[in-house]
């Protein structure tokens, strides 16, 4: 324990950040680490009927039920790169301001790459057009092993009002497609 | 040094919140209250309430709070003692009282100062207060000299005077002795015998507390009065008792017993006066006089009576927290053991298989009872309306009666917290817009008083909550009329009766024409409504013109673990709450594969039954063998209908998880649950997914 805080002050003192590096479809994005819970195995996940594919479905850790969002159908990722045995699902906690409840959502992502530090001075902020994901999922850039790195904004990903009011819709399209049938 | 107080603040700000609910009941009870005999036990209710508040608050130092409530107690005192009765405008003031308390705990608590509004209403209820209290002293006072002069004289030529202060004189900055010191200066040849043994008692001295009680005697050519007068600033901490020469027996014996040691009293009073020589006679004559209530301090509350009725407690208070765990610690128990009794069939070991249904039996009971630890009765609720009923009829210048049926319900505690807010709404609105004045109501040859129930009762696997009253009913016609000038519904649109009702339920609607501080916003219904469905309950509305209206409200019994039935849809297992399934069947045996081509109901035994193949609706492509499939038949209240699913799983015991923020709202999906294979099952609302195919379908058909 006190060799992680000694860690976190050193860390902080040195204004470093560190990182966990996944890989989405092909690309790599960077999350902040000091939130991530675990990472598991891709193991069997429940769907859950009438949501859109962004919810990959729901899994059991010891216990707790925990949604598990499909991190390509979330970037909105044009190309799907199917998931195979070194697909992993990171486990992140976060406190949710609005509601003052902390909660667990699994990501689904291809495979996860490394940890990294990263230097937040030398950071550069994210293309003002051309990314491949949403802008505003777009933290800043971070350059690892002379690569262009995104850093994902995770509190706008895991934006779970936003994912609600997007299933609440979805939900009520179902029930159209069925009665319209 | 200092202590951290602030846990027990904490629990002192719930506990006087409970006291003072307490009170409320206990004030609106004795309004209504005939019976002598209970209406003192009220009191006594009351009195402790308020006592144990100010005590508290008194370790606390919130000195507003023990001003109110000190002399709140002071005159409930006398209400106590039968001199004093409670009519309707003490009821109010003490009903007053006790939101003053209230807020001021809460202010005190969060270490605010009051602001001066709320002082001010502190010092006017402090003011009313001490009129009844003078009032009550002159009676008082009347009453003592009422008392003189009857009885039996004593033949003793000084004058004696019984003084006993309280135990907390000195901690509200009276000192016995100056007042002694003082009657010393205007009286001649003053004794004073001094009784202090209960100081070497068994509990631990406080310095703080008065031991001490003196019997003084001298000669005086002063009146009574002006002795009386010289104790005027103790006289509400102390007894104190004046026997004149020829003084009267009934105060000498009624002063004995304020006294702990008679030996000391009559060594004393031998000392005083020698005409106190026969005291030891006069003392055996006492025992033939008749019993202590007609002395003057004790009259009206026989001290038996009083630790009868010593509040028992019944209820033992648990953490909320602690609960859920074990709750949760159970469903988990569960869990486990289907996942055990699984493997033991697995066995087909006779014995192990007999020794699991055994143990699942019993852990069934502890889910069963540890549930039950979680269910209230819906009457604490309810009574908080007594309340609210009486406030907003008197300010509307209404006469209302509210009757509680069923106020023995068991509901969730979650329910019942969530459930007050929208209730309180109905009420208010019934009150307001329901209810019609008095005058009114007379020439419509109603009664005067309006009516207005509360109910609650079970109803098919729901708790239905029931408000009505017997007003003048809703007005569709103003109804719709605001609905279409608002844009709610089109003008050419027909809307049936108790869709017309629910209307009132659309957030800022509101039918009056001028607000009033008690509804007319049109925020309340909406809040309701909101609520309810929040609860995955549902609001249904019922009125009659000018015969009242009644409002329902139904409530899933819904708890974490539920009996449920499981079936299978695309390899995916799904969960529906066991009660709301009616009956199963094989979907080929009731209906051919091309009767149900493109139609969504069935025949079933003359009746006609929609049904919804999930398959369909989930949105998966591909079909299966028609003979495979099965029909669960689901009932929800009136609503009856299919679900054609791919195989019965059967029944099974489902400790409900929550889905979490991310699927809130969702309609459907009312959980999840883990199976004892460790994977998730999802749970369906059933009544949510018929309801939304419903409204979907006829939204569709007004389309075309």
């Amino acid at each position: 324990m006190s060799d992680g805080h000694q860690e976190l002050t050193h860390i902080q003192q040195k204004g470093e950040l560190r990182y966990l590096f996944v890989k989405v479809g092909h690309d790599h994005f960077g999350i902040p680490i000091d939130s991530v819970k675990e990472v598991i195995e891709l193991v069997e996940t429940t769907m859950v009927p009438m949501c859109s594919d962004v919810i990959r479905g729901v899994i059991n850790v010891r216990g707790s039920v925990i949604p598990v969002l499909d991190l390509q159908s979330r970037l909105g990722l044009k190309s799907v790169t199917p998931y195979d045995k070194y697909s992993c699902i990171v486990l992140y906690d976060f406190f949710d301001q609005s509601l003052e409840e902390s909660m667990t959502l699994g990501m689904l992502v291809n495979s996860v790459v490394s940890i990294e530090f990263i230097d937040l001075n030398k950071l550069e902020s994210s293309p003002s057009f051309g990314s491949n994901i949403p802008r505003h999922f777009e933290w800043k850039m971070a350059k690892i092993n002379n690569k262009l790195t995104t850093l994902l904004d995770i509190a706008k990903v895991l934006n779970v009002n936003e994912i609600n009011s997007t299933l609440k819709h979805e939900q009520e399209q179902f029930f159209i497609d069925y009665c319209q049938r | 040094m200092s202590i951290d107080l602030s846990s027990a603040i904490a629990t002192f700000v719930t506990e006087s919140k409970e006291l003072l609910q307490e009170m409320e009941n206990g004030l609106l009870d004795l309004e209504s209250e005939t019976s002598e005999e209970h209406a003192s036990e009220i009191i006594n209710a009351l009195f402790r309430a308020i006592h144990t508040i100010k005590g508290s608050a008194g370790i606390f130092d919130f000195v507003h709070v023990v001003t109110l409530t000190h002399i709140a107690e002071t005159l409930l005192e006398s209400a106590r003692n039968g001199e004093l009765q409670l009519g309707k405008d003490l009821i109010s003031l003490y009903l007053e009282t006790r939101d003053a308390t209230e807020t001021l705990i809460t202010l005190a608590a969060a270490e605010t100062e009051p602001d001066q509004d709320l002082l001010n209403k502190v010092n006017h209820l402090v003011s009313c207060f001490s009129k009844y209290i003078e009032a009550d002293a002159d009676e008082a006072q009347d009453e003592v000299f009422k008392k003189t002069t009857s009885g039996n004289q004593l033949d003793n030529e000084r004058w004696v005077l019984f003084f006993v202060p309280n135990e907390n004189v000195l901690r509200n900055g009276l000192d016995p002795y100056s007042f002694i010191h003082y009657l010393n200066s205007e009286t001649d040849d003053l004794k004073v015998s001094t009784w202090f043994d209960s100081m070497f008692g068994p509990q631990q001295f406080d310095p703080e507390s008065n031991y001490l009680s003196f019997i003084i005697s001298f000669n005086t050519d002063k009146t009574e009065n002006d002795i009386i007068d010289i104790f005027e600033f103790i006289r509400s901490e102390a007894y104190i008792a004046i026997l004149p020469p020829q003084g009267d027996t009934e105060i000498l014996k009624a002063s004995i017993q304020k006294y702990q040691d008679i030996d000391f009293v009559t060594h004393s009073l031998k000392e005083a006066d020698p005409a106190f020589a026969d005291i030891m006679q006069l003392l055996n004559q006492k025992e033939k006089t008749p019993p202590p209530e007609q002395t003057l301090e004790q009259s009206g509350a026989a001290p038996t009576v009083n630790t009868s009725k010593l509040h028992k407690s019944k209820t033992l208070r648990v953490e909320a927290l602690k609960l859920d765990r074990l709750i949760d610690q159970v469903g988990e128990m569960v869990i486990t053991g289907a996942r055990t009794n699984l493997l033991a069939h697995e066995t087909g070991n006779e014995t192990l298989i007999e020794a699991m249904a055994l143990l699942e039996r019993l852990v069934e009971n502890i889910r069963d009872s540890s549930l039950k630890l979680r269910m209230v009765q819906i009457g604490e609720t309810f009574n908080k309306f007594k309340r609210v009923v009486r406030d907003i009829a008197d300010e509307l210048g209404k006469q209302v009666e509210l009757t509680i049926v069923g106020a023995e319900t068991e509901l969730d505690k979650t329910f019942v917290e969530k459930v007050s807010d929208p209730l309180m709404h109905i009420v208010r609105n019934a009150i307001d817009h329901g209810i019609e004045d008095p005058d009114t109501r007379r020439a419509q040859g109603k009664p005067e008083q309006g009516q207005l129930t509360l109910k609650a009762y079970h109803d098919s696997g729901s708790i239905v909550i029931e408000v009505s009253d017997d007003g003048k009913g809703l007005d569709q016609e103003k109804i719709l009329k605001r609905a279409i000038d608002r844009g709610l519904v089109s003008a050419n649109q027909t809307l049936q009766e108790k869709d017309i009702n629910l209307l009132i339920f659309e957030p800022g609607f509101s039918t009056a024409e001028s607000i009033t501080n008690i509804s007319g916003r049109g925020v309340g219904m909406d809040v309701v409504k909101r609520n309810i469905d929040s609860l995955r309950g549902s609001v249904e509305v019922e009125s009659t013109p000018g015969q009242g209206s009644t409002i329902l409200i139904r409530l899933p019994l819904t708890l974490s673990i539920i009996d449920g039935f499981m079936f299978e849809v695309h390899k995916e297992n799904y969960v529906i709450p066991l009660d709301t399934v009616v009956e199963c069947l094989e979907l080929h045996e009731v209906v051919s594969e091309q009767d149900i081509q493109d139609k969504s109901y069935i025949n079933l035994r003359t009746e006609v039954l929609p049904f919804i193949r999930l398959r369909t609706l989930f949105g998966i492509e591909e079909q299966i063998d028609h003979t495979r499939e099965s029909l669960v038949i689901v009932q929800f209240g009136t609503l009856r209908a299919g679900l054609v699913v791919d195989s019965l799983k059967g029944e099974f015991q489902t400790v409900v998880k929550p889905l979490g923020r991310l699927f809130e709202g969702l309609k459907c999906i009312s959980g999840a649950t883990i199976l004892g294979s460790g994977n998730v099952a999802i749970i369906l609302d059933v009544s949510a997914l018929i309801k939304s195919a419903i409204s979907v379908y006829e939204a569709l058909e007004k389309k075309h």
